[in-house]
């Protein structure tokens, strides 16, 4: 009888204790540091961009192909038709260097979002609670003396889940920042190298590529056509003019595609070097205006991308 | 910049380039890309020369397109196309070149993002523990539950003595 009122007065002070712990480590665990908000975010827009830097690199590579084909396909009485001479634009291992460097961009850009994120969170809101549960039922067996009532397994829950709640911002405060610290030169170099490898319309890199090719695909279009304009029907003739059309268009929107990329892969460079500049700030007004731009851009490099022009 | 001209040349150092129909005929022996100018460029730094030439060999290539468009004659537009081919060529050619130049530094980008990866991932690691000790404490008081739950059940077989 004894035993069993000190075992209670016990579980009593068990329990008013979890529940000042709880309320303490609620105060200063439970929601989201500044940080991890803003790291999550900047994570998910630099996700999406890197998902689609590597097409700008397919992009080209396809009109390539194309205009190669094209010029074998008008050559055909002089020189046959051999697919073996067929090259890519960029040799393999120059493109594997720079599949490597954006399939890490993107790794890294993933991880930020899940050390950042909700989810580690709610995985410990599960396990705390399903630890209340498993206390509660563990005391209702008859072979334990001391009982808790589900206030008391549930304020026993709650003290546990700030606990972890706590312990996670913490890590993330500490570790967080000397990351992207770490990270702020390597990510501007690269983000750097690839809008160089994008390059311009007009002197250099993939934009000028393309715009070679499309330079060829328009000429072997035209020649076709004056090679061919007493043969043609007006009907054919007319098809074959709009597919000068369809490549002009084609060419207009592939070249934007490139040209938000780069855009985009500058913005991410940008917000980065902001989130580590302003990584043990509360408030960042400034960061939050380029972070919206940044995603902004994200979105939209993504729909270019998804509706890319086919070509003939 | 001096400014050498080839006389029979197609493409001219320095020069603008003259469509077919308005200059003498040329043959198509006498067509000759001629190497990126690098001789008759005084800038010593080797991108600077790069470009100079990349653009040279692009305004050609333009202003050829475009005169093509005005040639009528079968045997001027097969010239010109043949020119245009070996201009296009060469103008990929200095833009793989160029890419090709940027490996190297891409490479090394890459082994620093490689070393911030694995931070995160150890981070992420930590972070991950901390639910998995308090699911584990629930499993092994789960498990706890189930060994008294055999217990008792075990020491109800037994009659009372």
């Amino acid at each position: 009888m004894h035993s069993a009122t000190v075992s209670q007065h016990l579980l009593w002070r068990c329990g008013s204790l979890s529940s000042t712990a709880a309320l303490c480590l609620c105060l200063c665990g439970c929601v989201p540091s500044p940080l991890a908000r803003r790291t999550s975010a900047f994570a998910k827009a630099a996700a999406a961009t890197t998902a689609n830097t590597e097409q700008a690199y397919d992009l080209v590579e396809n009109t390539y192909h194309q205009a190669q084909l094209a010029h074998m396909v008008a050559r055909y009485d002089e020189a046959g038709f051999d697919m073996a001479e067929l090259k890519p634009f960029l040799p393999e291992q120059d493109r594997k260097v720079r599949v490597d460097v954006i399939e890490g961009l993107q790794s890294y850009a993933e991880l930020l979002a899940g050390v950042s994120g909700d989810q580690s969170l709610v995985d410990v809101d599960t396990s705390a609670k399903s630890l209340g549960a498993s206390l509660q039922t563990l005391s209702a067996n008859k072979l334990i003396a001391a009982k808790l009532t589900s206030t008391d397994a549930t304020l026993a829950a709650s003290a546990i889940d700030a606990l972890g709640r706590a312990l996670i911002e913490r890590k993330r405060r500490r570790e967080l920042p000397i990351v992207l610290h770490n990270m702020q030169q390597p990510i501007e170099t690269i983000c750097a190298l690839i809008s160089q490898d994008i390059g311009d319309p007009a002197h250099s890199g993939l934009r000028d590529e393309l715009h070679i090719n499309y330079l060829d695909l328009l000429r072997e279009q035209k020649n076709y056509i004056a090679d061919n304009k007493e043969k043609l029907t007006p009907f054919e003739k007319r098809e074959e003019v709009r597919v000068l059309a369809r490549l002009a268009t084609s060419e207009s929107k592939a070249d934007l595609a490139l040209a938000r990329t780069q855009k985009a892969l500058a913005r991410l460079a940008q917000v980065h070097t902001a989130l580590a500049l302003t990584a043990r700030q509360k408030n960042a007004p400034a960061f939050q205006l380029q972070m919206e731009q940044f995603a902004a851009s994200a979105r939209q490099l993504k729909s270019l991308y998804d509706t890319s022009p086919d070509q003939k | 910049m001096s400014r050498k001209k080839k006389t029979g040349n197609a493409i001219v150092s320095g020069q603008p380039w003259t469509p077919p129909s308005s200059g003498p005929a040329i043959k198509a022996s006498e067509v000759v890309v001629s190497k990126p100018m690098a001789s008759n460029i005084r800038s010593t730094d080797p991108h600077a020369i790069w470009q100079q030439a990349h653009d040279a060999l692009q305004a050609a290539l333009e202003l050829g397109t475009h005169s093509l468009d005005q040639t009528k004659d079968k045997q001027q537009r097969d010239l010109l196309n043949t020119l245009l081919d070996a201009l296009s060529a060469e103008l990929t050619a200095l833009n793989q070149e160029d890419m090709e130049s940027h490996t190297i530094s891409l490479q090394a980008a890459s082994q620093q993002l490689d070393t911030g990866v694995a931070d995160l991932k150890s981070l992420r690691q930590e972070i991950d523990q901390v639910s998995s000790a308090i699911a584990n404490a629930a499993k092994v008081v789960t498990a706890v539950d189930e060994v008294l739950s055999g217990i008792q059940a075990f020491l109800a077989t037994f009659p009372v003595l």
